[in-house]
């Protein structure tokens, strides 16, 4: 396989349109999968230089991989699209901050480390500071949004089968929903435990702005831990990690001395909500009247839709007609284009008035921080949970 | 300088005007350009010359100003997943984008109608219709992402076609811009005065007008829709139950079949999972009500267990069914995982000769050395035979395009139509001499020059621009002419004579009934009476019982109907191909006695209400469908009340009197409370047609329902028969009388209004409809032949 062959899949049915939210959002064939592919064909082949403008059509896309699920040739879109954001990063140059600091931090594992600990003493007064600040760049809007740390305690899991991918944001932003993972799988009857901290994160955010080589580092540290780990299984709690951890053979095609082993992670993956689905946990007691939003990257990348929900599942659970559409947050896309993740989350939050709900469940943390900022700023009162947190809190000691 | 330069000056100037409008709603950057140039067709491709969004009529009204004003050409595209290339801006045109026109408005629950502008995608009718029980039936298999200008454009079927018809039998009424800028409404069948130019328009590829604006006809939502999966050893099996469930009187909303390598290619993408060793599976939709569904799951799986079906599922929920369409629908694309690109057809056939046909397309396959996987829907003989391929391999390519060739060769050899869906667009347009005559090809293109002299809209496509085919004989004098050929004597006699056309059509006779195909072949001058005594044995009927004409010609000349048209539509929902006359002289059968049929221009339904000023019919196909014995009922009361009460029923027709009105309603369970059963509608129906035939003083009037209670109110006395739905009504009544209360009528609504036999209609056709109505005449019968032919009811009489 090669991106030629990757593109030549696309027969241009135009399934994919209506899929795509940005298609959507702009109706134009430039802000659609098929437009994207077919720019990247007229780039390969000559025809349109790479620029700046001829590939901000991929610095646009949300990366959700709608398009891949309404797809019926099989085109592997995600690859078109690191294709496109490695072209684009090559015209651009590096990131520029806050989100370049951000991806020098989480590529050290030690460095993750020291935020965490930061995170934990500084975390409740760094958020009531943004709090206090007038809203206006993302950056703050995101961090006014986030959680207050929760941490858990959890004990040493000898000759773990589960081994639970911690992640970067995730592991400093939601520690103990990590623990809480864990402690949920082992009343599931599953010996699982999180991963050495020396994996560091997935490389998911750094791939996705176009930075392959920088991804195929962290890629090489989470294979090296999860094979350390002794586990059949790694699991992930965050659907973008989950389906970028899948994507690692592509990472390393043709590179002999990584592909089998990118290749034997990629088939350990499974996501939580699959792993406490297939043990045949019992669905959410809550009260609350909630919904569920799909992780895009769950939901196209790794196919998982009916877990999450069979564990939600309830006299008090109703379906968002627009539960697999993209909320805006799309890993860091939020921080980048604020406008248009805007747009998609103020349709969403207007859905969910309508349903007059009281929770948003989602099953990934880029979701749940969006979604807490869309409530938080629409002054709508509407509780918003990783799925485990909710499964820990409403039935956890059960 | 150069004529290439002052060309590159003349686009030049082109574009920087477009931009001035148009703003950032115009591209014409390289690369912005480069995406507009492709369709699903796949392999065309051509950059335009600039890309315009607009968002309203008056924008593509101005639009077409500009570029004609440039010598430019346009392309009109909505979602771009046409397959045949139609949207393809060849030569460099302009695109005119319709991405940004998605606004409905006006549902009429009552009428079942909506107004949608051209870029609303089909599968986003849904959501719109279905809080008020009805749903817009079309649906092509790219009914998610294709807009409803597109699926107007090609007149787009889908597998509900085969119970409620395409595309075109759902529009009711079209926002055109014509080729020199004019705008208007053209009205369908039952409102409109003269020539279905609706009909005309739809199918015509974006080639006669750029459509603004659709009227849609919505269907009222089945009380219980069951699907049902039959798979079979192999292909032979799937299409013998499919006769044998026609034959049976079983009228499914969707027949769908698909072969082994299709199976194979949709289980790979995941969409579905089908029996264990199935060859070939048909996937069935019963829909009515819940007695009608069970009646019908009964007959099919009794049927299924006799034809040595290999399994018979059905669909428990609504996702497993969704499941079942998911995989039907993406069979196309995902049959593409067999090759780098897929050739894919789309070729009809009468639906007796399905089996002849998929065994043909196999011998063909084989015979190049080429695999083949073949969906379509079998309930009306339309396949699309898919063909992957390399297209980098040039042996291959070549085996791949004569083995299509062929196929196109042998769908026409059968009787059938070399597109029953996807359109002619780049793809076929050098094929359509295969399907129709030179005379035939003459006439379409004479008819594209006439409605767009400069050539201004999408060129290349559809209808090839070949010479008019000039009839060079002079004729002989026939008076009663027993043939086609007769009648095209007689005209030629008459043109070349300079005398008065005057034939009779009484000798236009026979009736041959297709009982495999459900069609019915018919010589305009068969009377409706015969007709129906010809079918009363057969398990089959026509349904459209006109209240006024004797004759069939008469009848489609003059767009009569009767109350039937309430569930089956008017006249133009059943029929299929028309050999006729023009009055040049030229002898052309349009259409094809297939359900599904959009190569060229529809010059056959046009005819519908053309009052003989366009052609004269000398033979019709007709579509039948399995008879059903269903009850009338009758009640007295408000009309209003009455009406709404039956608005489900299959027929329905009102006769006020100084009483009070009485309803007849044909319905398979009383209307409502006080209907009783009235076994005598009929009887009475055909009383009061004699009276209606001899036409004295007589006012007929077709208008929008919302305009009925008007009119009746303004009636000095009440009328013979009123028609409500579409809005019919007859009276009698002085003819001033009947102008005045026309004229204060179509000041607000547009309306159809005739006086008892007289030839020219009381209200005029105006604005674009009255324009392409005399460059029509202009075009059938440049030396008025027509115009002086004695009426065909005189004649008749």
């Amino acid at each position: 396989m090669s991106i030629e062959s990757a593109i030549d899949r696309c027969i241009q049915c135009g399934f994919c349109l209506q899929a795509c939210p940005t298609y959507r959002l702009f109706e134009t064939e430039e802000s659609s999968p098929r437009g994207r592919i077919a720019r990247v064909k007229d780039v390969l082949a000559g025809e349109i230089a790479p620029s700046s403008e001829s590939l901000a059509t991929f610095s646009e896309c949300l990366g959700c991989r709608a398009c891949e699920t309404a797809c019926p040739s099989g085109v592997h879109y995600e690859e078109i699209l690191m294709y496109g954001r490695e072209q684009l990063k090559q015209v651009e140059g590096p990131v520029p901050r806050p989100l370049g600091m951000l991806l020098r931090v989480i590529a050290h594992p030690s460095r993750i480390r020291r935020a965490k600990a930061l995170w934990r003493r500084l975390g409740p007064r760094a958020i009531r500071l943004a709090r206090g600040l007038p809203l206006r760049r993302p950056e703050v809007r995101l961090l006014a949004a986030l959680p207050d740390p929760a941490p858990q305690a959890l004990s040493r899991q000898e000759q773990p089968e589960v081994a639970i991918h911690r992640g970067c944001l995730m592991d400093v932003f939601w520690e103990g929903t990590n623990a809480r993972a864990a402690i949920l799988l082992r009343q599931a009857g599953l010996r699982a435990d999180l991963m050495s901290e020396s994996a560091g994160c997935c490389g998911a955010l750094h791939a996705h702005q176009g930075d392959l080589e920088e991804a195929r580092v962290q890629a090489r540290r989470v294979i090296e831990a999860f094979e350390a780990s002794g586990a059949r299984v790694i699991a992930s709690l965050a659907g973008g990690c989950g389906a970028h951890l899948k994507e690692y053979p592509v990472l390393f095609r043709g590179d002999s001395a990584w592909e089998g082993r990118a290749q034997r992670l990629a088939d350990a993956v499974q996501d939580v909500a699959t792993l406490l689905a297939e043990r045949g946990r019992e669905p959410s007691a809550s009260t609350h009247r909630m919904t569920y939003q799909d992780s895009c990257h769950l939901r196209n990348g790794l196919k998982v839709t009916k877990e999450p929900r069979q564990l939600l599942r309830g006299q008090n659970y109703c379906e968002m007609a627009s539960a697999g559409e993209c909320c805006g947050s799309a890993g860091v896309y939020n921080l980048l284009r604020p406008d248009v993740a805007g747009e998609l989350l103020r349709r969403k939050v207007a859905e969910v008035r309508e349903m007059a709900v009281d929770e948003v469940v989602t099953a990934n943390p880029g979701c749940e921080l969006q979604w807490r900022m869309g409530a938080r700023e629409a002054g709508l009162p509407l509780r918003v949970r990783h799925l485990v947190d909710h499964l820990y809190d409403e039935r956890g000691q059960a | 300088m150069s004529a290439s330069s002052t060309e590159r000056d003349a686009s030049q100037a082109l574009k920087s005007e477009l931009q001035r409008c148009f703003g950032a709603r115009c591209r014409v950057d390289a690369a912005g350009l480069r995406l507009y140039g492709y369709d699903a067709m796949g392999t065309e491709f051509a950059v335009p010359s600039a890309v315009v969004q607009v968002e309203s009529t008056e924008e593509a009204a101005a639009l077409i100003e500009i570029v004609r004003s440039h010598g430019g050409k346009l392309v009109a595209r909505g979602s771009g997943t046409g397959l045949s290339g139609g949207s393809v801006p060849k030569g460099g045109a302009v695109v005119v984008s319709f991405e940004r026109m998605r606004a409905t408005w006006d549902l009429q629950a009552d009428e079942r109608t909506l107004r949608v502008q051209p870029g609303v995608v089909n599968g986003s009718l849904e959501r719109l219709t279905a809080p008020y029980g009805l749903f817009y039936p079309p649906d092509p298999a790219s009914y998610r992402v294709s807009s409803i200008g597109g699926n107007v454009a090609e007149n787009a079927g889908g597998p509900h076609a085969v119970k409620y018809g395409v595309t075109g039998q759902h529009v009711r009424a079209l926002e055109v811009v014509a080729a020199d800028g004019c705008s208007g409404w053209l009205h369908a069948g039952a409102v409109q005065p003269g020539s279905d130019l609706v009909a005309l328009l739809t199918g015509s590829e974006g080639t006669l007008g750029l459509v603004t604006a659709v009227q849609l006809q919505l269907e009222r939502r089945p009380q219980e829709i069951a699907t049902l999966l039959l798979s079979f050893l192999g292909m032979e099996g799937a299409t013998d139950y499919v006769s044998a469930a026609v034959a049976a009187g079983l009228l499914p909303a969707t027949l769908e079949f698909m072969d082994r390598p299709t199976i194979e290619a949709v289980e790979a993408w995941g969409a579905a999972r089908y029996p264990e060793g199935a060859g070939a599976i048909l996937l069935m939709e019963l829909d009515g009500t819940a007695e009608e569904v069970a009646e019908g799951l009964r007959l099919a799986k009794e049927l299924g267990e006799r034809g040595g079906a290999l399994a018979v599922e059905t669909a428990q929920d609504p996702a497993a069914r969704e499941a079942l369409w998911y995989g039907r629908r993406g069979s196309y694309a995902a049959v593409a995982r067999h090759g780098r690109r897929l050739l894919t057809q789309d070729v009809t056939v009468p639906r007796a000769l399905l089996t002849e046909m998929l065994q043909e397309v196999s011998r063909i396959a084989a015979r190049y050395g080429l695999q083949v996987a073949t969906v379509g829907h079998a309930g009306d003989g339309n396949l699309h035979p898919d063909f992957p391929y390399d297209p980098d391999d040039p042996e291959e390519s070549g085996r791949v395009h004569a083995a299509n060739a062929e196929v196109i060769a042998a769908c026409v050899r059968l009787g059938g139509s070399i597109t029953g869906e996807h359109g002619i667009g780049m793809e076929k347009i050098h094929q359509m001499h295969v399907m129709y005559s030179p005379a035939e090809l003459g006439l379409m293109a004479a008819v594209r020059r006439a409605l767009d002299p400069e050539g201004l809209l999408n060129p290349g496509k559809a209808v090839p621009l070949v010479p008019r085919h000039e009839a060079a004989q002079r004729g002989q004098e026939y008076a009663a002419p027993k043939s086609p050929k007769e009648l095209q004597e007689a005209v030629l006699w008459a043109r070349a004579s300079g005398r008065p056309l005057r034939v009779s059509l009484s000798g236009l006779r026979g009736i041959a009934v297709d009982s495999a195909n459900l069609t019915a072949e018919v010589g305009a001058g068969e009377s409706l009476e015969a007709l129906s005594e010809a079918l009363a044995q057969s398990p089959l009927a026509f349904v459209p019982c006109p209240l006024r004409a004797a004759t069939l010609g008469e009848a489609l000349l003059q767009n009569d109907y009767g109350p039937e048209h309430l569930g089956a539509g008017t006249l133009r929902a059943h029929l299929l191909a028309i050999t006729y006359v023009t009055g040049a002289g030229e002898l052309v059968r349009i259409g094809r006695s297939v359900m599904k049929n959009v190569a060229g221009y529809d010059l056959f339904r046009l005819l519908i209400g053309s009052r003989g000023r366009l052609g004269i019919p000398a033979q019709v196909t007709l579509r039948l469908l399995p008879r059903r014995a269903v009850p009338w009922w009758t009640a007295k009361g408000e009309m209003e009340a009455l009406c709404a009460q039956a608005a489900g029923a299959r027929s329905l027709f009102a006769l006020p009197s100084h009483e009070g009105v009485s309803a007849f309603a044909q319905a398979s369970a009383a209307p409502g409370p006080g209907w009783a059963p009235a076994p005598q509608a009929i009887k009475t129906l055909t009383a009061l047609k004699e009276e209606l035939r001899r036409g004295e003083h007589l006012l007929d009037l077709a208008l929008p329902q919302v305009a009925l209670a008007g009119a009746l109110s303004a009636l000095p006395t009440d009328p013979l028969i009123v028609l409500p739905g579409a809005a019919r009504l007859l009276a009698r009544l002085p003819q001033a009388e009947a102008r005045e209360i026309v004229e204060a009528i179509a000041r607000e609504h547009p309306l159809r209004a005739d006086y008892g036999l007289q030839r020219e209609p009381l209200a005029a056709v105006q604005g674009v409809a009255a324009d392409w109505e005399e460059r029509l005449r202009n075009v059938f019968d440049p030396d008025g032949i027509l115009a002086r032919y004695t009426t065909w009811e005189e004649a008749a009489r």
